[in-house]
This record gives C-alpha cells, sequence and structure tokens, in this order.
C-alpha cells in the first residue's frame, strides 16, 4: 500500500490531501490486485468461449464491447487531482490489444495508444500468449504478470480448503 | 463492431504529446485543442468511425461511434435510464462542448446533475433551458426541484408555478407544487396541487402520500386515513408503504388521545381487562402468538378508530374491533416482557385493567 501511496504522491499534480491520498490508494491497491487476477484468465475464457461456441460470438463481441468501456473508464477516472498511475493502466491495455485481436476491430486500444501505454501493453499479451492455456497454469500467468509490473510481493496464494 | 459509442476520458497530463505537431504542443492553448481535436477525428474516420473530442483544464473526453451505431446523445440517454448517471453526464458534459444551447442536453445534464446532488450545477443547466426555451415544461419543473432541494423554497414556487401555468395537467409539476407549498406551512394551499396530481398519477405513491399528509394537515380528516389504508395495501413493500403506517399510527394516537384530551381511556382499560381475562388460562407462547398475529395484521393498518370494522383472529376466538384487538396486543406483550414498549401507548391502561383484575 505504501507504495502505490508513493506512485500517487509522484504522479498528482498538486500536494494532494494526505487522507483522500491514503483512501485513493487503497481503492487502487484493490483495483490492482483485482485486476491482475481477473484480467488473463478473463481473457483466456473469452478465447475459449470465441473458439468453441461461434454462435455466441455477437454475444461475446457485445460483452467485450461492455467490459472495454467500464475499464478504461475505471482506469481514467481521476477523484479530486488522484487517478490510477500510468504503470498499472498497462493491464486494461493489455486487455484492449487482445479484444481488437480477437474481434477484428482496431480501436479498443486507441486510449492506451494516446497515452502511451501500449508498449508495455503489447508486452503483457506476449507473456499471456506464451502460456500454456490449461486453467493450471492460472496461477503461473497471474504470477508472470505480476513480475513483469514489479508486484510478485504484494500478494501471496493461499491454498484452497476441502 | 460495438452498436455504442466507445467513450473515454483521459487526463490531459496522460496525453502522448508526440501525436501532435510540435508547434501545437503549449497545453491550454486553441492550437493544442484543434490539434488534438484533429488528432482523433481523423485517426478514427480511418477506422469509419466518427468522434466528437473536448479538451478542457485537466482533461480530454472522446466519444468515438462507429458507422450504423447509437448516438452519443442516445447513448447517455440509456445509461441515465440504466441509472448510470456517473458514466452519462461526461458524455453529456462532451456534448454539451460542441452544442452549448441544446435543450435536450441541456435538460438531462441538468437532471442528471441534480440526482447526484450537484444541485448548484444543476440550476444552473437548467436556468439557461429556460432562458433558450421558456415554453418548456419539463425544464420548470426540473429547475423547481432543483430550487426546492436548495431549499429556495420562493424560487421553487415560482418555477413550478409556471409550469403549471403552461401545463395544468402535468402531474409532476402539481405534486412537487404541493411539496413545496406545505414545506413553507402552506397545506391549504397545497390541496388543490396534490389533489390534481393523484387525478394525473393514481398510480404514483409520492402524490397519494402527499395528499394524505396534506389532508392530515388542514384539521384531520378521515380521507387521509384511508388514502393511508390504501398505500398500505396497494404497495405493501414501497418504502412509503412504511412511511404510510407511521403516519397512520401516529394519527390514530393522535386521535385517541385527543378524543379524552390526553387522559385515560376507559373502553382501553375493559378491552385490557378482557385481555387478561382471556390470557389467565394461556401460556406465555400462546400469548405470544396471539400478539404477534395481530403485529402483523396491524402491518396493513388496523382502523382502531372505526368501531364497525370488524376482526377475527386464527389464534383467539371471537371479534373485535381494531381498537379491541390493540388493546388485546398490548396486553399480551407485556405480559410476556413487561419492559416492551409495544407502541400503543396504553401503559396507564394497562396498569388500571392490572389493579382492576387484582393482578397488581
Amino acid at each position: 500500500m505504501s507504495a502505490v501511496e508513493s506512485m500517487l504522491r509522484e504522479t498528482s499534480g498538486s500536494p494532494p490531501d494526505e487522507a483522500h491520498l491514503r483512501r485513493m490508494a487503497g481503492v487502487i491497491f484493490d483495483w490492482l490486485l483485482l485486476s491482475l487476477r481477473s484480467f488473463p484468465i478473463a481473457m483466456r475464457i473469452d478465447l475459449w468461449l470465441w473458439e468453441e461456441y461461434p454462435a455466441l460470438r455477437l454475444q461475446i463481441e457485445l460483452a467485450l464491447g461492455r467490459q472495454m468501456q467500464e475499464n478504461v473508464t475505471a482506469a481514467t477516472k481521476t477523484l479530486d487531482g488522484l487517478s490510477i498511475p500510468p504503470a498499472f493502466r498497462v493491464l486494461p491495455a493489455a486487455y484492449a490489444r487482445f479484444t481488437d485481436r480477437l474481434l477484428g476491430s482496431d480501436f479498443y486500444s486507441i486510449p492506451f495508444e494516446t497515452m502511451s501505454l501500449m508498449a508495455e501493453g503489447d508486452a503483457l499479451l506476449a507473456i499471456w500468449d506464451k502460456m500454456p492455456t490449461s486453467p493450471l497454469s492460472d496461477n503461473e500467468l497471474i504470477d508472470a504478470w505480476a513480475e513483469h509490473l514489479g508486484i510478485r510481493s504484494w500478494y501471496v496464494w493461499l491454498p484452497f480448503h476441502e | 463492431m460495438a452498436a455504442h459509442p466507445h467513450v473515454f476520458t483521459i487526463p490531459l497530463k496522460d496525453f502522448d504529446l508526440s501525436l501532435i505537431p510540435a508547434s501545437a504542443r503549449r497545453i491550454g492553448t486553441d492550437e493544442f485543442r484543434e490539434a488534438v481535436n484533429l488528432y482523433y477525428g481523423t485517426l478514427y474516420a480511418s477506422k469509419g468511425m466518427t468522434a466528437i473530442v473536448s479538451v478542457d483544464e485537466e482533461r480530454i473526453c472522446v466519444a468515438a461511434t462507429p458507422q450504423g451505431g447509437i448516438s452519443p446523445y442516445e447513448f447517455a440517454l440509456e445509461l441515465l435510464n440504466d441509472k448510470k448517471i456517473e458514466e452519462a453526464l461526461p458524455i453529456l458534459e462532451l456534448l454539451k462542448s460542441h452544442s452549448p444551447d441544446d435543450p435536450d442536453i441541456l435538460y438531462n445534464l441538468g437532471l442528471g446533475y441534480s440526482e447526484l446532488g450537484r444541485i448548484s450545477e444543476a440550476i444552473a443547466e437548467l436556468e439557461i433551458w429556460v432562458k433558450a426555451d421558456p415554453q418548456h415544461v419539463n425544464a420548470w419543473v426540473g429547475l423547481g426541484v432543483a430550487y426546492r432541494k436548495e431549499h429556495r423554497d420562493a424560487e421553487a414556487e415560482r418555477a413550478l408555478h409556471r409550469a403549471i401555468t403552461l401545463d395544468p395537467g402535468n402531474g409532476w409539476a402539481q405534486r412537487n407544487l404541493g411539496a413545496v407549498l406545505m414545506a413553507q406551512g402552506k397545506a391549504p394551499d397545497a390541496l388543490p396541487h396534490f389533489r390534481e396530481a393523484v387525478h394525473q398519477l393514481p398510480d404514483d405513491p409520492a402524490a397519494l402520500f402527499g395528499l394524505a399528509q396534506c389532508l392530515d394537515a388542514v384539521q384531520g380528516q378521515v380521507e387521509a386515513a384511508g388514502i393511508y389504508v390504501t398505500l398500505i395495501k396497494r404497495f405493501p413493500n414501497h418504502p412509503i408503504a412504511e412511511m404510510a403506517r407511521e403516519a397512520s399510527t401516529g394519527r390514530a394516537h393522535r386521535t385517541l388521545r385527543g378524543a379524552v384530551d390526553g387522559s385515560v381511556r376507559m373502553d382501553v382499560v375493559m378491552f385490557i381487562v378482557d385481555a387478561l381475562e382471556k390470557f389467565s388460562k394461556l401460556s406465555k407462547q400462546e400469548i405470544g402468538h396471539i400478539a404477534l398475529e395481530i403485529a402483523v395484521l396491524g402491518r396493513s393498518g388496523l382502523q382502531i378508530n372505526d368501531p364497525d370494522k370488524i376482526y377475527r383472529l386464527k389464534t383467539l376466538a371471537g371479534e373485535y374491533t381494531g381498537l379491541h384487538l390493540l388493546a388485546l396486543m398490548h396486553a399480551g406483550m407485556k405480559l410476556v416482557d413487561e419492559n416492551v414498549d409495544t407502541g400503543a401507548g396504553f401503559d396507564k391502561e394497562f396498569d388500571i385493567a392490572k389493579s382492576m383484575a387484582g393482578k397488581q
């Protein structure tokens, strides 16, 4: 959390209110870990559905369109001068590039291109492409993204309980 | 291709300046704004899409519509209808930057701000609109509601009067004017407006409740009691039904106490004596079941001031008036737990009944 607070202090335009900064750091921390855990796995599921159930492609396209809209809105939201640090916006950037590739569209990644984030977004997608597609590799995929972002030490895995 | 526009806002400081000519990279200048507009417009046009762009001191907002897709305005309306107001507002603000006098944009922007509690912004937009289109009823209604939220009641009254002058059959205007007048203690003036509101909006619980409250304030007419019961029966799960129950109970208590100037009700005393007699043969559990059944019945509104209305219980034989049931419930709950507050206000009567029944 203190790392997120430091990043917010560096990236905010003017000295922020400390209480607001700590609150935002908490919100961003939660968003980051949730996105890290969800996006790469969701991309696997999207691809699997697209390939295995062509009859659902229209629904998948609409659902991905909504997801992309939510992702970019969340990633660029500003509250009293504080927003998600650009280093973390590469997660939705990777998902946007994946979506453009899957749907044959070419505009979901535009917001991130104009924020100079696509080079890193593409790097995450390249990691995703190289991973085995089995669900048994889910944790390995998430760890690989976390390593690339420099946040692998921010979480630990807990075993499932029966 | 997606049917919805693709809408996003990016902080100005995060925009990649290398995407525009060097001569236009000074943020805040007209050259910068034009260059950003041109950049996105050209980029999206190359993909067969139409882009609307706005640039202010802090952010760039873009709404890009695919060919054959719904317009950003229609998308904003969808979001408003889905109560996604925070998502709709940036789109409306973007559209307003391109069409500052468009009444529909101003109206929806004003309503959106009002819903989010940004009242002064709502008033600003709606005031522009009524100047641009003084015949638009909904703008006057929206403005009246916004003034009311800021406790500017005199201005609210004027705006809503203007609305009903333009359209006397507008139930929303009538209802809101009634509420503004009530807030100023002008219940007799409010009454015809609430009546018209209910006539125009017979299924609107807020209009019905407003009318009942107004009738209550105008020397406690019986009609109010009937409306409370109607509200509870027709809209049992609506928050207004709970308000109607509370109002109905409060009204009944005022009537109860008012009937004998706040002193003891001997009819209630006798009902409780009867209850103590009946309950002396029952266990606490059985008494509790009876009290609970009456309490549940009371959720639909017991008519305690109507001696002709008769009730029957599953847990206790006999026929009872509403007041008798309330006395039974009070006695039963007190026997189960002497410290309970039943809300009926019959503690004095209960003590007297107990001493009469020799139970003290």
